[in-house]
């Protein structure tokens, strides 16, 4: 067990150590596990069981809400978009002294009716100093309250994490059940997607002193949610 | 990070002497097993959390089994996905691959998330005398950054500093003038402000990973304050170290552990960062590093496969033994003297360094069972520190004293008649030094076990002969 650390440090070429370093973990993991058949580990992994765990019952809208209020976001709905700008309208000026927004170049956000709500958005990256962020969710998660943004043009991941709060729209026929339901997007298996995907279940927030939960540690101090969509009965 | 574990009896005695920290470890255990509790509760019960323990294992006994076929998979498809991914066999030669990036890139402000493997490395101190300007910022790693310290606890490193002590830390080191720091949130704020420049300021950004996809080549990091994703998003040079064991076959896989790596860490049911990155950025995107690199390490854990202790490899870094371990609340963090404390300190330190310089930790555990039951990915921590004793006094790295204490034991218990003649004296004496009190608060090369509590006196005769008396 103990061992001689091996002293190899940055030679003149540094892909040399690189190569063998990769080489000689690669040689011992490989000769560790058992003859690697790819069929074989293939028809393994297609047996394990599936996990049931939190599926959950009931609705998923109201647990979608219910997961979001308790990580310390905000919910609202709105029946179509200009409602929905108009909620938007209504969040921002309650904590803010100013009408602007910074969006991605989403095309669903680019046809909102802004100026019903008299506010004024900013297609973009979010800089230092932006107050409020709008962004459109790719799905929402109801098993852990939480919104799926991929990270591209549309959705800039800065967007998510420089301004003070945060807005996302979500389509209520977007609300999926279980975690694994986020990945049901074959871009996402591709490498031709977005190059990234951030789910956001709450505002940021830290415990890191005395274990007292402060809201607002590095991202966004406050995180409202709206559910865009006309709701089942009406 | 340089290990002092071999103190641990000193170090353990040093932190039971404070008791104004030791409320701070009592909070954290009032505070934890309930919050799991609640996390049990949102399973569905016992029962239900139990299946999906079972249910996890079953996954990565398989992505263990088959870690070589694995890894190779996620390095092919990090690969094409525009990362440069390296090797490091050992500590310093993560350090080494960092620095040549580093260098590579002209980096010269380096900003860093929360991760152990760092920690175990020890990068910060080499970028530091490289000349590089580095700073953490997960809060809890900046209060002990800014005070010199080290991680306390592997999820809240700070959690051994009291909020007086981090308003002092504060007043310290920002030189901001009068203001008030009173409440939590004044500190946290402040912190929010100083960091947000070193942010937006950093040529690189660092941070660890919660788990690998190999189908998909996507790294798992999951945070709270968003500090994590800052550091990937913002800064032109992104640098992903994490270890060779924590690749997942598919997205279901991870996302199965994420259920139960985020209850028993915090007793939410998900953080409020959970994201997932598979490279730089890709055509017209407007933000995102413009290089990445993943820098692999082995440091001993591929050793660790199809041995004695392979399950250790399961351990998802929660916690969770730390918040539900006696010695852990005593002793504190620092007294395991490495980066890793706790039960699975106790078991993974001897491993990744050696049981020579790590002697005292397999002995840190009372054996009372909690940590496996609270363990989300089941691993039977109890068993392991108790085959790593057996390993340690087999190889003789035990005390020669104990070792003789053991011996002696061994030898009188294989003598029946001479161990119950033995005890019948140690009653004799016991019950005459303590006269009528009925406990003993003195006795002879015991005074450090008497200090906190009594002995109370042995009853009359032995368990043995009152059995015999009642036979006959």
């Amino acid at each position: 067990m103990s061992r001689e650390s091996p002293n190899v440090h940055q030679a003149e070429n540094p892909g040399e150590t690189l190569d063998d370093a990769e080489k000689i973990i690669m040689a011992r993991l490989r000769g560790a596990g058992s003859r690697d058949n790819p069929e074989l580990i293939a028809r393994q992994l297609a047996e394990l069981p599936a996990t049931d765990a939190a599926a959950g019952s009931g609705d998923v809208v109201e647990r979608f809400r219910e997961r979001l209020i308790n990580s310390g976001a905000s919910v609202a709905t709105a029946s179509d978009r200009r409602e929905a700008v108009l909620e938007i309208s209504r969040f921002v000026s309650a904590r803010h002294a100013q009408r602007r927004v910074v969006t991605g170049h989403d095309a669903r956000l680019a046809a909102l009716p802004w100026r019903d709500g008299g506010l004024l958005p900013r297609f973009g990256s979010a800089a230092d100093g932006d107050a409020v962020a709008v962004s459109w969710a790719m799905d929402g998660i109801a098993e852990t309250g939480s919104v799926v943004l991929w990270l591209d043009r549309r959705n800039p991941a800065l967007n998510n994490l420089l301004p003070d709060d945060q807005i996302i729209l979500v389509e209520r026929e977007r609300i999926q059940a279980r975690l694994e339901d986020l990945w049901h997007h074959d871009e996402l298996h591709t490498g031709h997607g977005p190059r990234g995907v951030m789910m956001i279940s709450g505002p940021s927030s830290t415990a890191d002193i005395g274990l007292h939960l402060v809201k607002g540690a590095h991202g966004p101090r406050a995180l409202h949610v709206i559910i865009v969509g006309e709701t089942e009965g009406e | 990070m340089e290990q002092r574990s071999n103190a641990f009896i000193e170090l353990a005695s040093e932190a039971i002497a404070e008791p104004e920290k030791a409320i701070y470890r009592s909070a954290l255990g009032a505070a934890m097993p309930p919050l799991r509790n609640t996390a049990v509760a949102q399973f569905g019960g016992d029962e239900a959390f139990d299946a999906l323990r079972r249910n996890v294992r079953e996954r990565r006994r398989h992505s263990t089994a088959h870690l070589g076929y694995y890894l190779e998979q996620f390095v092919a498809r990090a690969r094409e996905n525009g990362n440069t991914v390296h090797f490091a066999r050992s500590g310093s030669e993560l350090n080494d691959h960092v620095l040549a990036i580093c260098h590579a890139a002209k980096v010269q402000r380096v900003i860093k998330g929360k991760s152990m493997v760092t920690e175990e490395t020890g990068l910060n101190q080499a970028l530091a005398d490289a000349g590089l300007n580095v700073r953490e910022t997960d809060l809890g790693e900046y209060i002990i950054q800014e005070a010199g310290e080290t991680p306390s606890h592997i999820v809240g490193p700070a959690l051994h500093k009291t909020p007086d002590d981090i308003r002092q830390l504060f007043f310290e080191r920002h030189d901001l003038g009068d203001r008030d720091l009173d409440r939590p949130e004044d500190m946290v704020a402040e912190a929010r402000a100083v960091l947000r420049q070193e942010f937006l300021a950093a040529d690189a950004g660092i941070i660890g990973s919660n788990g690998l996809i190999a189908s998909t080549g996507h790294t798992m990091l999951v945070t709270n304050e968003g500090n994590g994703d800052l550091c990937v998003n913002l800064p032109r040079v992104l640098i992903i170290c994490t270890t060779i064991d924590r690749v997942f076959p598919r997205p279901e896989d991870a996302m199965a552990m994420l259920r139960l790596l985020v209850r028993s860490t915090t007793g939410q049911p998900v953080t409020s960062y959970t994201s997932f990155y598979q490279g730089p950025r890709r055509g017209d995107d407007e933000d995102g590093p413009l290089e990445t690199h993943l820098v692999l390490l082995d440091n001993g854990r591929s050793e660790l496969l199809q041995g004695p202790y392979e399950e250790m490899l399961q351990c998802l870094r929660c916690g969770a033994c730390l918040n539900h371990c006696p010695v852990y609340m005593n002793a504190g963090g620092h007294a395991y003297g490495w980066v890793y404390p706790g039960p699975m300190g106790s078991v993974l330190t001897p491993l990744l360094t050696s049981l020579e310089t790590s002697a005292p930790l397999p002995d840190a555990c009372t054996g009372c069972g909690r940590c496996a039951e609270v363990c989300p990915a089941l691993i039977p921590l109890p068993d392991l520190i108790r085959d790593l004793r057996a390993e340690k006094h087999a190889r003789g790295v035990t005390a020669r004293r104990w070792r003789l204490g053991m011996a002696l034991h061994a030898w009188l218990a294989r003598h029946p008649r001479l161990y119950q003649h033995t005890t019948a004296i140690g009653i004799w004496l016991l019950r005459r030094m303590a006269g009528r009190r009925g406990v003993l608060k003195r006795l002879p090369l015991a005074g450090g076990w008497l200090k906190s509590r009594d002995l109370p006196v042995p009853p009359e005769s032995s368990f043995l002969a009152s059995h015999r008396e009642r036979l006959s």
